[in-house]
């Protein structure tokens, strides 16, 4: 049994005080520590441990029991200790130099936060990590993000106590991004007006939906106040890496504003309504015709391209560029075969713009040359654009309020009384051609100026033909118009002469006028599809009186079922009549109209919630392409009909179209909605394709049209 | 010791909900759109704050707050809990800023010497009793003194000449030994070999030794087993000493980086969240 | 005292029967009377002794008439009547700013109150300060149940030799004189008087006034008819074992450990024998043992209050054969004990269990209780340990268990906190398993430390019972230090503000004071070590309640 290492009595072990700063530096270095210990400041109190006392001159040691009892030396003659100096370097107790290593890594850490923020402005070091590729030319700038940025260690603590700050920089965020419109930070970047229209529009709906559980413990939490303004960084959180994705959100996310939150979108997605034929497409196409009849029965397989059916919707449409949208292949390439025919209408001798009434020569008797003398004329009235010409002139007014009512067929059978204002209607006619002849178009304008602005610059141009149209009837008419004027007779032989000499001249000039000498009539022909008179003519009608367009004749005459051209003839379907194909839409908001010559314009979207990209869809082989979400109506007989109200309808008498303008109504084109559950078979849970963002957009704000 | 067990199991079944609703808290927050290292920072720093203040607690022995035991499983359970929140605010993620990331290993840092720290209390306590004669950590020096002097007065003993066989053996093999704390690593190891290896050396010895001289080196053997537990006393007595040296001297450097992470980040944070 | 005065009380009983030739030539009667007593004069309505207070002296009625109050219920005399104030303790902001009012120095004593205290310690005879006393006596005599003492009688040396609390307050009725004697001047007289007149006399006394309430402290006596008390009280006997006061076997047993510690041990009741009747534990402590192989084991401990060989006459009346003891009662130490004879023992358990018949569960239950209610430990090393080592002694032993503590000395530094920044206990003594007994005051029952105080400046709080030491009267003989078994006594040199020394002005030789564990008396909340421990590894235990004991030592 061997001796236990430390007794516990007082006189022999020491007074352990481990709260004390310093331990005697013996105790650590030799393991011999003084009784004394150090003192709290640190110093070796050895030396003042032993006054020896004096006893009648001599002296006595006067050690305590505690420190060892009295020694056996004794204090030396002089009175001093005889115990050698033994005085030592005391140490930090264990408690102390934790104490002192707390103090010290604070310090450090204290000053390393000053050297990181200590600047007038933030160093790099305070970046809590790279911002995504896209934001990288600007990382070095902590200021283009951070309003903080601009100050020092004080404008921290005044910003980080500051709510505005984050709208602030958000501010900063759309000094780049202009592209978000004005009212990018409210919600959905559209005004809170309209926010409003939605949601009330949402709220008015009755589906039933259930709220995910998330969802409902989440609003206990309060979601951000949609009124206000947020802060980009509501969604998008910077400084997540080179390849963070900004945009990503979870459907959970998204929906926290919601007024109609569901489980997603396989379950609890609202219907899409009649998505996509919200609007009626730009032409009027009859897909059911075409596709159940036109290109099924054999008796139309001669006029296809080639004699070949089209088998597929992609014989007519193709995705573009961005794999977006579907386009509709061009005219040419798509309906011509068919239908370029009948727009040519060769049997349409065209739309008659300039006619010479049938006047008899003895009313015309010393009045000069007048060509057309036999037969009766067509019309009851001058072609639409004469009357327009004539009714600046009032020699011409006046001689149309003498005669009353005029019907130029019966011009010939007045009363001879009324030959004068017969033959001043005849003058009237000389003295247009003679002035569009010699002053060209500058008459036009000052004739249709102010009230038919529509009718001027007509391209291409009826001036040519018109003087054309003067050279052949009325060769001598400058001399004539000058003796008329001096009210001198005019020789009858003048008119014999030139007779002969108007064979040469070509009657058709190729840009769709002709001139027919067989009823001294000019006529406009359109030369086929896009024909330019016509489409700059009829842009200018719709755009400014599409509520006249029905009174209007030349339109009448485009737009009547039974005929191509006068009303005698019998026309084929639709020569010239391009809004029959071509629709017309009224901007509900400045009230103009404008025709759709050409399919949706990509760059044309408004407010786009949603975005369908066909690409991806139609790459998926194993879907049955188009007719898989665009299945057709079930066949009625009245189909057509019905497409066809979405476009014009007939006027009461039966005789010609009326517009609709109204291009936002639903139309679905004869197909059925893409319904919600055509989606999910592709877009569910399994597929993970179904989240918000792959169909919907937050910032829905109106893109700016491009020009 | 059931009541232990019993008390432990709730301790784990708290911590497992308390987790979960953290969790949870953080997923149904993110799902508002709010900024969840808003809420888990704060979090973060009132729980050092607290936790910090176990310290402090120390120091206010005297007031009445509390048993300092029922503290200090609050400061376990609650700084546990803190890795829950300290990951939620990571993201999972190592953070890519500097100063971020001193502070990331700040945290950790603090956090595994206490969970080691936590871990050799429970351990130590026992092995220390399982060895050697209970001392006081400051004292040891002293005893070590006391057994050095003993085998240095034995080796005179043996022979006053300071030559011979023990002295040599003394001199070659024992000072060393002697003189200060020795075979640490193996102790903490709980490896025996040096142990072994000088009784074979004394064996070896024996041989050469008359009978005074073996009483000897059988009482300095005894000063060697004594001197050997006292070694072990030592090294884990330091380790169970040390592992504060850590954890407390790095609290206070997190509390400024958090508390200055804080700041910066209130003026800083609309773009990153 | 004067020599006349002393001259003269020898001259008048008690003293006059005391036979003078029996004392030590070094320590006469005269001497004892010198220094051990004084003569105090009360006015009426004084309060003498309180109730609960520890007292350490006797008292003997020279003149006047003093009333005891005979209550021991609710409608003893209130608190407020007796003037009694809580123990002083910190505030809270006392308590705060120890963080940073306490010195940093070691030891700091304020050099005024050690020089006044050398100048109080030979004028102890007078009693300075304020005396409690009742306003209305005749009110209180009107209301409360009183008795009369008269001149010629003791009284209070119950508690100043038993160490133990006052049992009733005794107050003064008109003026009066008493003879004060300190408990060592007693115990000399009683140690060297032949005849035992006056031993007899504190027995008769005791039998009288007091030991019916203290049987009926036992569940088994409370629903005792009056009747048969009167028996039992007239028939109970009276005996002590073990020395009155020295300590020196007791330090004797503590040094030779490898010795059978029991063999020395006065045995009261010896395994194997028909007890006589139950004994009960006045004061001290005694062992139970039992015998194994060749030696004895412990298997527990009574504590004052306690009862002994009641299973044995219990079985005994239900067999109806005499039953030998199972067991072995030995006294450590100095103990009292009253002796039950069986016969009134059996009278007892017949009436209770008749009374048992119509309708009283209760004191079957706690009759049965009774044999439980020694202190036992499953470990039975681990006890007889505790028992041979003293640790016994302890109102508050301080044990920490080692498997938990990390020592980290957050203890020791929670007491250095609350005692001016000195720890009052070291971190380091025996240990027993893995529990360590640290050297720190155990709060004994039979405080040992405080026998040979020359000043009594170690002394028992009178409200809560610890045992303090005041700073200002002591001299720093070491006596107390020494005398502790525990080593829970310290000496330090004591220094000033400034830190250094205090030396003695002739001698140059640093001054010491004794210091020890206080219980954090002055702090609220108790012991800040206990609760300053992370781990729950330290905790103090009052040996003498048993569930407690077994709780703390049951892992």
């Amino acid at each position: 049994m061997t001796e236990p290492l430390q007794p516990f009595d007082w006189k022999s072990s020491n007074y352990e005080r481990p709260a004390n700063t310093w331990v005697c530096g013996r105790l650590c270095e030799e393991g011999l520590p003084c009784h004394l210990g150090p003192s709290s400041k640190g110093d070796c109190q050895v030396q003042s441990r032993c006054e020896p006392e004096e006893k009648g001159g001599k002296y006595q040691c006067s050690r305590s029991i505690l420190h060892g009892g009295k020694c056996k030396a004794g204090p030396a003659p002089d009175g001093t200790c005889c115990q050698p100096d033994s005085s030592c370097q005391p140490r930090r107790s264990l408690l102390a130099r934790r104490r002192l290593l707390g103090g010290i890594a604070a310090f450090i850490a204290a000053s390393l936060c000053l050297i990181i923020f200590g600047g007038a402005s933030p160093s790099a070091l305070l970046s809590p990590g790279a911002v995504t590729a896209s934001h990288a030319k600007i990382e070095s700038n902590c200021t283009a993000c951070h309003t903080a940025a601009e100050g020092g260690l004080g404008t921290w603590i005044h910003i980080a106590f500051n709510d505005e700050t984050a709208l602030k920089d958000s501010g900063l965020c759309l000094k780049c991004h202009t592209e978000l419109g004005n009212e990018a930070l409210f919600a959905h970047g559209v005004s809170l007006k309209r926010l409003a229209e939605i949601t009330k529009r949402i709220q008015t709906k009755d589906e039933p939906v259930s709220t995910p559980i998330a969802l409902q413990l989440a609003s206990l939490t309060g979601p951000p106040a949609t009124k206000d303004q947020l802060s980009c960084s509501t969604c998008h959180r910077e400084h997540h890496g080179r390849k963070a994705d900004l945009t990503h959100l979870t459907d959970l996310q998204c929906q926290t504003c919601h007024t109609r939150q569901f489980e997603d979108f396989q379950h609890g997605h609202p219907a899409l309504g009649d998505y996509p034929y919200n609007r009626r497409s730009r032409i009027y196409f009859d897909h059911d015709a075409h596709l159940n009849r036109y290109f099924v029965k054999d008796e139309f397989k001669r006029t296809m391209p080639a004699g070949v059916k089209p088998d597929s919707c992609d014989s007519c449409h193709t995705p573009d560029t961005s794999g977006r949208f579907m386009l509709t292949g061009s005219f040419k390439n798509t309906c011509a075969s068919c239908h370029e025919p009948q727009i040519e209408d060769l049997e349409f001798p065209g739309v008659p713009f300039f006619a010479l009434p049938a006047i008899s020569p003895q009313i015309m008797k010393s009045q000069g040359t007048w060509p057309n003398t036999t037969g009766t004329f067509k019309t009851a009235r001058l072609p639409q654009l004469m009357e327009l010409l004539l009714e600046q002139d009032p020699l011409y007014q006046n001689a149309i309020k003498q005669l009353g009512t005029v019907d130029y067929r019966k011009l010939n059978g007045v009363d001879p009384d009324q030959y004068a204002a017969v033959a001043e209607i005849a003058w009237s006619i000389k003295r247009l051609l003679y002035d569009i002849s010699t002053d060209g178009e500058s008459v036009l304008q000052q004739r249709l100026g102010n009230s038919h602005p529509e009718y001027l610059h007509l391209n291409p141009s009826l001036i040519p033909t018109l003087s054309q149209a003067q050279q052949i009837w009325f060769p001598n008419l400058a001399t004539e118009i000058k003796l008329h004027r001096e009210k001198k007779p005019i020789p009858a032989t003048a008119a014999n002469v030139s007779k002969t000499q108007t064979v040469q001249i070509p009657r058709d000039a190729g840009n769709g006028w002709t001139l027919s000498e067989s009823d001294f009539t000019i006529r406009y022909r359109p030369l086929g599809h896009a024909d330019p008179l016509l489409k700059g003519w009829l842009d200018q009608v719709v755009r400014s009186q599409t509520q006249a367009l029905d009174r209007d004749p030349m339109w009448r005459i485009l737009s009547n079922p039974t005929a191509s051209g006068t009303e005698d003839t019998q026309g084929a379907l639709a020569s010239g009549r391009c809004l029959m194909c071509h629709s017309v839409d009224q901007n509900p908001e400045t009230g103009l109209s404008r025709i759709n010559w050409l399919p949706l314009p990509a760059s044309q979207t408004t407010e786009g919630f949603t975005q369908f990209s066909h690409a991806p869809h139609l790459s998926m082989g194993q879907y049955e392409k188009c007719a898989g979400c665009h299945a057709f109506e079930p066949s009625r007989p009245d189909n057509s009909a019905i497409l066809q109200q979405d476009y014009f309808a007939r006027d009461p008498a039966n005789l010609f179209w009326q517009i609709n303008v109204d291009g936002q109504q639903t139309c679905t084109s004869g197909f059925q909605p893409v319904s919600h559950q055509t989606c999910v078979t592709c877009h569910n849970k399994t597929t993970e394709t179904q989240s918000c963002l792959q169909c919907h957009k937050y910032h829905a704000h109106k893109r700016m049209e491009k020009p | 010791m059931r009541n232990l067990l019993f008390q432990q199991r709730i301790a784990i079944t708290t911590f497992a909900i308390l987790s979960l609703m953290i969790v949870a808290g953080c997923y149904l927050f993110s799902i508002t759109l709010s900024k969840t290292s808003f809420a888990t920072g704060t979090v973060l720093l009132i729980s050092i704050f607290i936790l910090a203040s176990y310290q402090l607690r120390k120091k206010l022995s005297i007031l009445l707050i509390g048993n300092t035991s029922a503290w200090l499983q609050f400061h376990i359970f609650l700084g546990l809990l803190t890795s829950v929140v300290f990951l939620l605010h990571m993201k999972m993620q190592i953070p890519d800023g500097l100063f971020e990331f001193l502070l990331f290993l700040n945290y950790l840092t603090v956090f595994f010497s206490g969970v080691i720290g936590w871990l050799l209390s429970r351990r130590i306590p026992h092995r220390l009793l399982s060895r050697g004669e209970e001392v006081i950590f400051e004292r040891i020096p002293l005893h070590r003194r006391k057994i050095h002097d003993k085998v240095k007065s034995l080796v005179l003993e043996s022979n006053a000449s300071g030559k011979g066989a023990i002295p040599d053996f003394y001199d070659e093999h024992l000072r060393t030994f002697f003189e200060g704390p020795r075979n640490q690593l193996r102790h903490i190891l709980h490896s025996e070999r040096h142990r072994h290896e000088l009784s074979q050396k004394i064996t070896a010895l024996q041989p050469y030794l008359n009978s005074q001289e073996q009483a000897v080196l059988q009482q300095i053997s005894e000063q060697i087993q004594l001197k050997d537990d006292l070694d072990y006393q030592y090294i884990f007595q330091a380790i169970i000493k040390l592992w504060p040296f850590v954890h407390v001297p790095l609290t206070y450097s997190l509390i400024i980086f958090a508390v200055y992470h804080t700041l910066a980040v209130c003026a800083f944070a609309s773009t990153s969240g | 005292m004067t020599d006349e005065m002393v001259e003269s009380l020898l001259k008048a009983p008690p003293f006059s029967k005391i036979d003078p030739s029996g004392f030590k030539r070094s320590l006469p009667l005269r001497d004892i009377l010198k220094n051990d007593v004084r003569i105090v004069g009360f006015d009426e309505g004084d309060i003498i002794v309180r109730r609960g207070d520890w007292g350490n002296s006797a008292f003997f009625i020279l003149s006047g008439n003093m009333r005891v109050e005979l209550e021991k219920k609710q409608t003893s005399l209130p608190d407020e009547i007796l003037g009694r104030r809580t123990s002083r303790v910190k505030t809270f902001w006392e308590s705060l700013t120890q963080l940073w009012n306490n010195n940093s120095e070691p030891e700091v004593r304020e050099i005024a109150s050690v020089s006044s205290s050398k100048a109080t310690f030979h004028s102890r005879n007078t009693h300075g300060g304020t005396r409690i006393y009742l306003q209305e006596v005749s009110a209180v005599l009107d209301k409360y149940r009183t008795a009369r003492l008269e001149p010629g009688q003791w009284f209070g040396e119950v508690a100043a030799l038993g160490r133990t609390s006052r049992v009733a307050t005794v107050f003064s009725e008109g003026v009066s004189q008493l003879l004060e004697i300190r408990w060592q001047g007693i115990r000399d007289i009683l140690r060297h008087d032949k005849e035992g007149s006056l031993k007899q006399y504190i027995e008769d006394v005791f039998r009288e006034r007091a030991l019916s309430a203290f049987l009926r402290t036992d569940p088994l006596f409370q629903a005792c008819q009056p009747e048969l008390m009167q028996r039992i009280v007239e028939q109970v006997e009276f005996h002590t074992f073990g020395n009155y006061d020295s300590h020196k076997p007791f330090k004797q047993l503590l040094e030779d450990q490898n010795q059978k510690t029991d063999g020395r041990e006065p045995v009261i009741i010896r395994e194997g024998d028909y007890p006589s009747g139950i004994v009960m534990i006045r004061s001290g402590l005694a062992r139970i043992s039992q015998r194994h192989y060749n030696g004895r084991r412990t298997i527990g401990y009574l504590s004052p209050g306690q009862i002994f060989g009641l299973d044995e006459i219990q079985a005994e009346v239900k067999s109806l054969t005499p039953v030998a003891c199972q067991t072995q009662l030995s006294a450590i130490g100095h103990l009292n004990a009253v002796l039950v004879p069986t016969t009134l023992v059996e009278e007892i358990l017949a009436q209770n269990s008749s009374s048992k018949s119509s309708g009283s569960q209760k004191t079957k239950k706690s009759i049965r209780s009774t044999g439980s209610q020694s202190v036992k430990l499953k470990d039975d090393i681990l006890l007889s340990q505790l028992v041979d080592r003293h640790f016994v002694q302890g109102t508050s032993l301080m044990v920490i268990d080692l498997d938990r503590c990390t020592r980290c000395d957050d203890c020791v530094r929670a007491c250095a906190t609350t005692h001016d920044n000195n720890p009052r206990f070291i971190r380091h003594g025996p240990i027993l398993n893995q529990y360590m007994i640290p050297n720190s005051c155990l709060h004994c029952v039979d405080p040992i430390c405080m026998i040979e105080c020359p000043t009594g400046a170690i002394f028992r709080d009178l409200a809560q019972g610890d045992i303090i030491i005041n700073e200002q009267t002591c001299i720093g003989c070491a006596q107390c230090a020494s005398n502790c078994p525990f080593d829970a006594i310290r000496m330090v040199d004591i220094r000033d503000a400034k830190g250094a020394l205090i030396v003695d002005s002739q001698t140059h030789a640093p001054l010491t004071q004794a210091t020890k564990c206080d219980l954090c008396i002055d702090q609220r909340g108790g012991p800040a070590c206990e609760r300053a421990c992370p781990h729950d590894a330290l905790f103090r235990v009052d040996m003498h309640d048993a569930t407690k004991v077994e709780g703390a030592f049951a892992s």
